[in-house]
């Protein structure tokens, strides 16, 4: 990783397998999802699009206890850094004129926080390897944040079955100015924040959407 | 290419691919396959496994990443060289693993494609894909901090709180019972499909130990129910409404008073923990006393004709209502008792007044055990009767005492109450002389009776007969008496009493005078029976034997008397100075009077003539009349007191004048 601060006391004491072989599954999730091989296994637009709502509810729920989570973990002043805004990382809202356009949006913003979340987990491993709890919760979003970009494009394709899915940015924390400690407790806080405010705004553009599949499966 | 070449090639190919071949084989016809091939182990190939099923457990608030399946291998084992590999994908991307997939985190509302594929050397082989949401492997912890709460002034309610403890939403399933019991009650499941925490138990025993357990499952019905949680417990609160059952009413008939003892219910079915009782006692319409008990049993001693009880009982939330109970003494109105069929019938009436007119739920009859001291009793709704007693199981033993010529006595002891089986309303007493049953009375429980054979019809005979002719002493009751000038001894003047069932009151005056034998010593109305009588058929003889004992006689006029031979001389003896006085035997043969007292026998005849009749008219004219009189031989056996033998004079001892009557 680049530019970011490390705790050096923690560094030599390093033994954080579980975080290890997460953020491994994690990239690896990433690269296949960045290869363009994933492939929605239900065909039926009204069944994704109902899994797609559950998802996005679920991924909210789960965001808004990690924040509570992570907050714990800073310490001293959390719920300031959470009220601290960032202008390094895209932002929650969506655009578009039609139902379709709006979601498709809300999967770029997807595809893009979530290596944000990556880079949270990443840096807050090396502030504190033995968080434990919160490395994994971090771990899992990215996971449930995958699967729900998945869902997204599996419901574009039968919405819009010839209109190509945007490619997602390659690399988008690769232009993160370094942080120190403080910065770096508030940048995460403020990519879940954000996270959650996509994940509410994802599963009302699915809402309305529910009359627009016509298939009856 | 010919056909058969392909058909070679095909063949080969197939041979290959499924048949085992030594290396280096070199195959150049179909005739080399068939003869250089390997028999192929068929049986060895492996098994497509079946019915593949997959379960992922909660893991705190999660889901496991840790997907386990399980299916059906085949027929026969699989040999050490099969291989199970576990595939799930929730995208295209295979992860493999062993029986249990790990899958990082689990794709919670992604399909979810799981297959095995079995292989071995010889092939492989893939089961059926499972496809499904990841949720539908889910299978939930039970349902956390399940607590069982009761409330005050709700006896018949408790509420179930529980935690949820799962990013799922879930349904609930609760189920309860007694504590002890094996039968459970469930909740309906509709009652708890909302994402609840808590739950009202309703119409519950107050004062009881429940026990509740739950369980649950996603919202949507999809997935595996959880195990039941552990049993959580609490007891309901007492009520107020308490139920008093049991009353025992003990009537303690040697006191011939009242004991009313009663015991409680078990605290269970009173609703509550039974702090006391109270009990107000009413006599005979008054209210006599009250009492407060705090024990389980209480007994009371009561005198009154008729009783009115009333208890409460109360505990903690309150009093429970009145109980009571109507006693009214036992009287022969009241309650009657038979016998019939060897069995005893207990009736009874219901109590009777207007203070008395409640509604009465059942009887309690209650009998003893004497020897035995035990209680019992039966109730009885609505009948009024109770048949509670059978036949005695043995008569009593019989023994005769005081035994005289036609008089003896039977003492006997009453059987033992183990045997009496009931209450002994009578004795019977069988007797016969020979073969034949002469006679039977009926006693009322004496232990011994006097046994005169009908008295009462003897003297109607005795009448008749003295009447009509006068009465022969049996010379069978002679005994040899002292016969020497020596013995200046005077008969004395005898006269038997006539004994029996009447004392001659029932008679005239008239009819007194007749009477030859009069005997008031045996005369004794204490051994009259009170029920039944005498069904003596025959007539009893007079006995003359009682002067021994020194009752004298009345000598009167209307007495036979006895005749004393003047003294004469004897040869062979010197005389005394005085006229010796010869006795003849003893004997009740009575002298004629015109032989040595003809003032008697003149007075002898005017009682006769008083008295009547033709037979007087005889005796007057002379001894002939008595000399065709016939006497009855009188059996000279000696008389043993039993039952079964006739006692002397028993049977008539005169016969009929053939002539003058």
């Amino acid at each position: 990783m680049n530019g970011h601060a490390r705790n050096m006391l923690w560094q030599a004491h390093r033994t954080q397998p579980t975080a290890m072989v997460l953020l491994t599954l994690i990239l690896l999730a990433m690269n296949e999802f960045g290869n363009g091989t994933a492939q929605c296994i239900e065909k039926s637009c009204s069944k994704n699009l109902h899994k797609g709502i559950k998802l996005s509810k679920f991924v909210k729920r789960a965001t808004a206890e990690l924040i509570k989570t992570y907050q714990a973990a800073q310490g001293n002043f959390a719920e300031q850094f959470c009220t601290m805004s960032m202008d390094s990382m895209p932002s929650s809202t969506l655009w578009g004129s039609s139902p379709a356009e709006r979601l498709q949006s809300a999967y770029i913003r997807l595809t893009e926080l979530l290596p944000h979340v990556t880079m949270v987990l990443q840096q807050q491993s090396d502030l504190n390897p033995y968080l434990g709890s919160l490395l994994s919760d971090l771990a899992r979003l990215v996971i449930h944040g995958r699967h729900l970009a998945l869902r997204l494009s599996c419901i574009l394709q039968k919405l819009q079955p010839n209109v190509a899915l945007p490619e997602p940015a390659v690399g988008p924390t690769a232009l993160l100015p370094p942080q120190n400690i403080f910065q770096q407790k508030v940048y995460g806080c403020a990519v879940l924040t954000r996270v959650q405010k996509l994940t509410l705004l994802t599963a009302r553009e699915l809402k309305s959407l529910r009359g627009q599949c016509t298939d009856k499966t | 290419m010919t056909i058969p070449d392909l058909l070679y090639r095909v063949m080969l190919t197939i041979y290959r691919n499924y048949w085992k071949f030594p290396k280096h084989t070199q195959l150049n016809s179909v005739n080399d396959a068939c003869n250089k091939v390997i028999k192929p182990d068929l049986l060895n190939l492996p098994i497509k496994p079946e019915n593949l099923q997959c379960i992922a457990l909660q893991k705190g608030k999660r889901v496991s990443p840790n997907l386990t399946c399980h299916w059906d291998p085949g027929e026969h084992a699989p040999d050490s060289n099969t291989s199970y590999i576990l595939y799930a994908q929730y995208s295209y991307k295979k992860l493999a693993n062993n029986l249990t997939v790990d899958l990082g985190s689990f794709p919670i509302y992604m399909e979810t494609k799981v297959w095995v594929e079995v292989k071995n050397e010889l092939g492989s082989v893939n089961s059926t894909e499972l496809l499904a949401h990841a949720e539908c492997f889910v299978k939930p912890n039970p349902p956390s901090n399940v607590m069982l709460i009761p409330e005050a002034n709700f006896s018949m309610s408790l509420i179930v709180n529980w935690t949820h403890s799962f990013y799922l939403k879930l349904k609930y399933n609760i189920r309860y019972c007694q504590a002890g019991s094996s039968v459970w009650n469930e909740v309906p499941q509709s009652a708890t499909e909302s994402y609840i925490e808590s739950f009202r138990l309703q119409f519950l025993q107050p004062y009881t130990d429940y026990v509740v357990q739950m369980r649950c499952i996603n919202q949507k019905g999809i997935g595996y129910w959880s195990d039941w949680s552990p049993n959580a417990t609490a007891r309901t609160p007492e009520a107020s409404e308490m139920f008093i059952n049991v009353l025992y009413v003990l009537y303690d008939m040697r006191a011939n008073d009242l004991c009313f003892y009663f015991m409680s219910q078990d605290p269970v079915k009173s609703n509550g923990k039974i702090l006391g009782y109270n009990i107000t006692v009413e006599e005979n319409g008054v209210s006599a006393e009250r009492h407060v008990v705090h024990s389980k049993e209480h007994q009371l001693h009561i005198k009154g004709e008729k009783m009115f009880i009333r208890m409460t009982a109360h505990n903690s939330a309150g009093v429970s209502p009145v109980a009571s109970l109507v006693v009214p003494r036992s009287s022969q109105e009241q309650v009657r008792w038979s016998v019939r069929d060897g069995q005893l019938w207990v009736d009874w009436l219901p109590p009777s007044g207007s203070k008395w007119l409640l509604r009465v739920f059942e009887y309690v009859l209650e009998w003893v055990s004497v020897p035995e001291g035990k209680r019992d009793c039966r109730k009885s709704w609505p009948k009024k009767k109770c048949q509670l007693i059978q036949s005695p199981l043995r008569g009593p033993s019989v023994e005769a005492t005081e035994t005289q010529k036609t008089v003896f006595h039977l003492k006997w002891e009453e059987i033992p109450v183990t045997s009496q089986r009931g209450f002994l309303t009578n004795y019977t007493i069988f007797y016969k002389t020979g073969d034949n049953e002469q006679c039977k009375r009926n006693w009322l429980s004496p232990t011994k009776c006097y046994f005169t054979a009908c008295a009462y019809t003897y003297l109607i005979k005795t009448m008749i007969k003295n009447h009509f002719w006068p009465h022969i002493p049996n010379p069978s009751h002679s005994t040899i008496a002292n016969w020497s000038p020596d013995c200046p001894t005077r008969l004395p003047d005898l006269s038997i009493m006539e004994v029996g069932m009447f004392d001659g009151k029932s008679l005239c005056e008239e009819d007194k005078t007749v009477l030859p034998l009069k005997k008031d010593k045996y005369f004794s109305e204490e051994h009259s029976s009170g029920i039944g009588g005498s069904s003596c058929m025959s007539s009893p003889r007079q006995s003359v034997s009682d002067n021994d004992e020194g009752d004298s006689c009345q000598t009167t006029a209307s007495t036979m008397q006895y005749s004393s031979v003047v003294a004469s001389g004897y040869k062979g003896q010197t005389p005394s100075l005085q006229a010796p006085v010869f006795a003849r035997s003893e004997s009740t043969q009575p002298l004629l009077e015109s032989e040595e007292h003809p003032e008697h026998l003149l007075e002898g005849s005017r009682h006769w003539t008083s008295g009547q009749g033709i037979e007087q008219q005889q005796m007057q004219e002379g001894k002939s009349s008595y000399n065709s009189l016939n006497f009855c031989p009188v059996a000279k056996k000696k008389y043993t007191p039993t039952l079964t033998e006739d006692p002397p004079g028993l049977t008539p001892c005169y016969m009929p004048q053939q002539s003058g009557h």
